[in-house]
């Protein structure tokens, strides 16, 4: 008496619902008359049966409780890691951050001396020596220093 | 499985919804947790990995895309921590401790009584079987656990192993083959 069977692979794949209707008509029919695709077919069963008879583990009482304590832990460690990030590169940009919105703010207040007209200091100063009319003589020039020049200048105007 | 409404619970826990999270666990809680025991059978083991699968879908929230049903993709994350685990190799040469359930039903008294030996036996036939699936090689045993015990098709078990569906259909056809074998040895005869 024939011990294999060609198709008998087969059956596992009859078993589990994965043959076509087609494929899974064909295997039934083999079964009806093949004695080594029914011995195994009843292995396969038996097999079912007895990992069936496996009881399931029921739920711990304080897994709940454990798990969730597990998601705080998680939730403040990625609150505190987030912090920490931020510290641990963020010493530089804490020291960096201010001395650039010095130099900024102090390059813009310079610009805007230059630009915009004599200070109260030079407008007081020409008015002392009649030189408000002329304002780029004034501003350009070092009035202290440059005093013969300005005389100069004026006499020659 | 409903996994339509699966996939919308973790989409909402993506969006920040902590509620759709716990429906999602309480739904899952046991099944997980059964997976993992039935990798290990060892209850300490099957709580802290199935908590570990839950941590790892918590911490996955928002960059969850549904591209499998959420079952599949829970069982995924289940069958890579266990095979992680296993491949850690704590538990290649376990002993089975007399106080285990299995040691106790392989060092109970022996009451001669015939309902009593039926008990035995079942007992006995239980270990031999734990004994059996815990010996697989960590895919076969994988394969065969999603099959038998959680009804997924292979190509559902194919994207949890990533591996082909016929890669799959031979992981299963050898697990249970092996598993027949054992018990028949065991046994002394056909299953």
């Amino acid at each position: 008496m024939n011990t294999t069977c060609k198709h008998s692979n087969r059956l596992h794949l009859l078993k589990d619902g994965e043959l076509s209707a087609e494929q899974s008509r064909s295997m039934t029919e083999h079964l009806g008359d093949c004695p080594v695709c029914q011995a195994e077919w009843q292995s396969l069963q038996s097999l079912s049966t007895l990992l069936g008879g496996l009881e399931d583990m029921d739920v711990p009482p304080d897994y709940d409780r454990n798990f969730w304590k597990k998601v705080d832990h998680y939730q403040s460690k990625r609150l505190w890691n987030f912090f920490d990030g931020w510290s641990g590169r963020g010493w530089r940009m804490a020291v960096a951050s201010p001395l650039l919105v010095a130099m900024i703010f102090g390059a813009g207040l310079y610009l805007s001396i230059r630009n915009f007209g004599p200070g109260t200091d030079e407008i007081s100063l020409s008015e002392q020596m009649d030189l408000l009319e002329d304002f780029d003589v004034v501003n350009n020039l070092d009035l202290l220093e440059n005093w013969d020049v300005i005389n100069q200048m004026k006499e020659d105007s | 499985m409903g996994n339509e409404t699966d996939i919308d619970l973790m989409l909402r826990f993506g969006n920040g919804d902590e509620d759709a999270f716990r429906s999602l666990f309480m739904a899952y809680r046991k099944k997980i947790i059964n997976y993992c025991y039935r990798f290990f059978f060892d209850q300490g083991m099957a709580e802290e990995l199935s908590q570990e699968v839950f941590m790892k879908v918590y911490k996955a929230g928002s960059h969850y895309r549904p591209d499998a049903g959420f079952s599949t993709w829970i069982f995924k994350i289940a069958t890579h921590v266990c095979l992680n685990e296993l491949r850690k190799k704590r538990y290649r040469t376990r002993t089975v401790s007399l106080d285990s359930e299995e040691g106790k039903a392989a060092h109970e008294v022996v009451d001669p009584s015939p309902a009593t030996l039926d008990v035995l036996e079942g007992k006995e036939q239980k270990k031999k079987i734990m004994t059996a699936i815990r010996d697989l090689p960590g895919k076969q045993r994988a394969a065969v656990l999603l099959r038998e015990f959680h009804g997924f098709s292979y190509k559902e078990i194919a994207t949890q192993l990533g591996q082909s569906e016929s890669s799959v259909k031979t992981l299963i056809f050898r697990g249970r083959d092996t598993l027949k074998h054992v018990l028949h040895d065991e046994r002394g005869e056909d299953l």
